[in-house]
């Protein structure tokens, strides 16, 4: 009578034991699913994120062009409009007639006389 | 019955879709497992996009770090005639962008009326300011195309030094070809991909080589003095209807040059329309007989050898003096003059004399130890050497002509750089145009010093020869009329004739005046000569702009005169000086 109660526990034993199994093969499955779609969600961020910087740099790329261009523009002008044959035209066109001072009417100082004026101006020392 | 229907639409978008699935993945398949490379790599070649990155070149500076020449972004404008001609209004996008772009109208109607044509340029180089206007418009059918050209905000200015590029990007002329190899820059090379609207995906640059830009350059050429000196030389070619005129400035101690120009002139920003003789630096490439002005370096030797001493008298045989078998002319008759007075009055038949005591050899040695017969190296392209023969193949003549400064050939550069000498106490420095050159990093890649070349003279000679050369600008002296109110000039006067069918005329003239200044402590050395004045001496149409170039020039450089009572009192200094 001892015999067929042993092996129905055998049996019991091995159906645990599968089910056991099962049960790891679906959590490790799972696990290995859950690891593959962070890992992919992540690659794909990665990716829009990298795309999305890719296009930035490409904007500000072509936005330091743009701005480069402006300064030479603007260097340009300015050169231009400073240029001594441009400024004798603007004095003409507006009856401005440059002269040189007389030597006499040049007043020359010297760094140390700047310092002292600035002492008696504001009572403080000045720096040289 | 209904849900027969039902079911028979069940089966048939079922069997559609099954279909275009199928269909999807037969392409697949054949797309994958077929001869599939050729097709990869007929994508791979839309999407891939190569290209040079291009890079401007370097600016060009002067000395006070104005803005000369620079790459400037420009625009080509042109129109679309077939999308115009769709969509009508012609002759209103003719007539403004006509008005706009300073073009006839009716040139460009005709452009936009050619059949079947996609792209007609209507102005190309437009700078971006016109071009604002346009856009603000918003005309159809109008494009614009970015690009990049050579500049030179200050038109003519200093054109022979700065020289121009042409429109591929490369020196044609001046600095900017003896330079180009500073100026130009490396270009970069990229390698990317871009989408089906042509834009660049960024990840997918597989190669990217930064371009180089080109290197700036600074020059030792001061805008203002050379806009002083420009200035005086129109007045000069007005005034005398001259054929065409030079000058220099070159600062004594340091041996840079301030100023450098030529006449006629040219805009660089408008190279192609300029002739070859508005291009011309004739500073620097044309050769031409001296006259007087040369009697200065022989006079230097002869004094430096000893030979006379300024007091000593020379009979001057009134004006007419046979000497080899052909009469030897003064322009006035002179019968006994010193040395000194021989300077001052300009006296071929005296220096003559002179140069005969010093001999061939020795007048030779001199010459060539002041730079004549070689190139200066001034580092601008087309330098010429000029001409000085070797004594083995003068004749009895040519001393006598060669000491007043016929026989031999010398540039402008060569001339002012033998006044530079006399104000340097004798040493020979190279003449110089680039200050420094400063790459794209902002190191300086290059940067020239001052380099002595020799030193012909004593400086005890160079002295004297400053002091005798103040009397040539005194009262009775030829080159008076380069005196200045607070200022001593030490100069000399030049008249020389023109060789015309091989003989001289005396109806075509080199006038020049060479001299330094201050004399008592020389700052400047200026070279102005005038070819074919109406007023034919050097005296009354170099000296004149002489002064016009060096007084705004030293009050500019704030080189304040010597008092009076301090003025001149080297020549106590000065042995055998009297």
């Amino acid at each position: 009578m001892a015999r067929p109660k042993r092996k129905s526990r055998n049996r019991l034993r091995t159906r645990t034991r599968k089910t056991v199994q099962v049960r790891l093969y679906h959590g490790a499955s799972l696990l290995a699913l859950l690891v593959a779609a962070v890992l992919s969600l992540a690659y794909l961020s990665l990716g829009a994120r990298s795309e999305e910087l890719g296009r930035e740099i490409n904007r500000l790329e072509k936005r330091l062009e743009a701005v480069r261009r402006d300064v030479q523009n603007e260097e340009f002008k300015w050169s231009h409009l400073t240029s001594p044959g441009e400024l004798e035209k603007l004095f003409k066109r507006h009856n401005i007639v440059m002269s040189w001072p007389p030597p006499e009417n040049i007043v020359r100082l010297r760094r140390g006389d700047l310092h002292l004026r600035f002492a008696q101006a504001t009572g403080r020392e000045g720096h040289e | 019955m209904n849900d027969k229907r039902q079911g028979m639409r069940l089966i048939l978008v079922a069997v559609t879709v099954a279909l275009v699935w199928t269909g999807l993945g037969l392409r697949l398949a054949f797309l994958h497992l077929g001869d599939h490379e050729e097709k990869l790599e007929s994508v791979r070649r839309t999407h891939r996009h190569q290209r040079e990155v291009l890079v401007g070149r370097g600016r060009i500076f002067d000395r006070n770090e104005h803005l000369i020449a620079m790459d400037l972004g420009m625009k080509h404008v042109s129109v679309d005639p077939s999308l115009i001609q769709d969509r009508g209004g012609g002759a209103f996008i003719a007539h403004q962008l006509g008005r706009l772009l300073e073009v006839d109208p009716a040139m460009i109607f005709a452009k936009i009326n050619r059949p079947g044509r996609k792209q007609e340029y209507v102005k190309k180089f437009v700078l971006e300011d016109s071009v604002q206007p346009i856009r603000a418009m918003g005309l159809h059918g109008v494009f614009f195309e970015d690009v990049s050209a050579r500049h030179y905000p200050r038109g003519p200015l200093m054109s022979h030094v700065i020289g121009f590029s042409n429109l591929e990007g490369y020196g044609s002329a001046g600095i900017e070809l003896r330079y180009d190899r500073y100026l130009r820059g490396i270009p970069g090379f990229r390698v990317t991909e871009v989408d089906r609207r042509g834009r660049e995906v960024y990840s997918r640059r597989s190669i990217d080589i930064v371009p180089r830009h080109g290197a700036d350059i600074t020059l030792t050429i001061d805008g203002r003095i050379q806009h002083f000196t420009e200035r005086a030389l129109d007045q000069a070619m007005e005034e005398t209807g001259a054929l065409g005129a030079w000058a220099i400035v070159q600062h004594v101690r340091t041996g840079e040059i301030l100023a450098m120009a030529s006449r006629p002139t040219f805009d660089p920003n408008h190279f192609r329309t300029a002739t070859d003789e508005e291009r011309r630096n004739r500073a620097v490439s044309m050769v031409f007989e001296p006259g007087s002005i040369f009697k200065v370096a022989v006079i230097a030797g002869v004094l430096n050898e000893r030979l006379f001493r300024p007091s000593d008298i020379i009979f001057c045989e009134n004006g007419r003096w046979m000497h080899a078998g052909k009469p030897l002319n003064d322009f006035r008759p002179y019968g006994h003059l010193t040395v000194a007075d021989v300077l001052k009055k300009s006296s071929n038949i005296g220096t003559a004399k002179m140069a005969l005591e010093l001999g061939n050899r020795k007048v030779y040695d001199y010459l060539k130890n002041f730079g004549f017969g070689v190139p200066t190296g001034i580092g601008l392209p087309g330098e010429e050497a000029g001409i000085l023969r070797h004594p083995s193949s003068w004749t009895a003549l040519s001393l006598s002509r060669i000491c007043m400064g016929h026989e031999v050939m010398v540039t402008g550069i060569q001339m002012v750089n033998m006044m530079t000498v006399l104000g340097n106490n004798g040493f020979l420095i190279r003449p110089r145009v680039v200050k420094r050159v400063v790459d794209a990093r902002g190191e300086t890649i290059y940067e020239p010093d001052i380099e002595v070349l020799g030193r012909p003279i004593s400086g005890a000679t160079a002295r004297l020869m400053v002091k005798l050369l103040t009397r040539a600008t005194e009262e009775g002296g030829t080159g008076r009329h380069a005196r200045m109110d607070n200022y001593t000039v030490a100069g000399k006067t030049g008249t020389a004739e023109k060789v015309i069918d091989g003989r001289y005329s005396r109806n075509h003239n080199i006038a020049s005046f060479i001299g330094l200044v201050p004399a008592e402590r020389p700052e400047l050395s200026i070279l102005v000569v005038i070819d074919e004045p109406s007023t034919r001496t050097g005296g009354a149409a170099a000296a004149p702009v002489f002064r016009q170039i060096a007084e705004p020039s030293l009050r500019y450089l704030d080189i304040q005169p010597i008092p009076r009572e301090l003025a001149y009192r080297f020549g106590d200094e000065v042995p055998y000086f009297e």
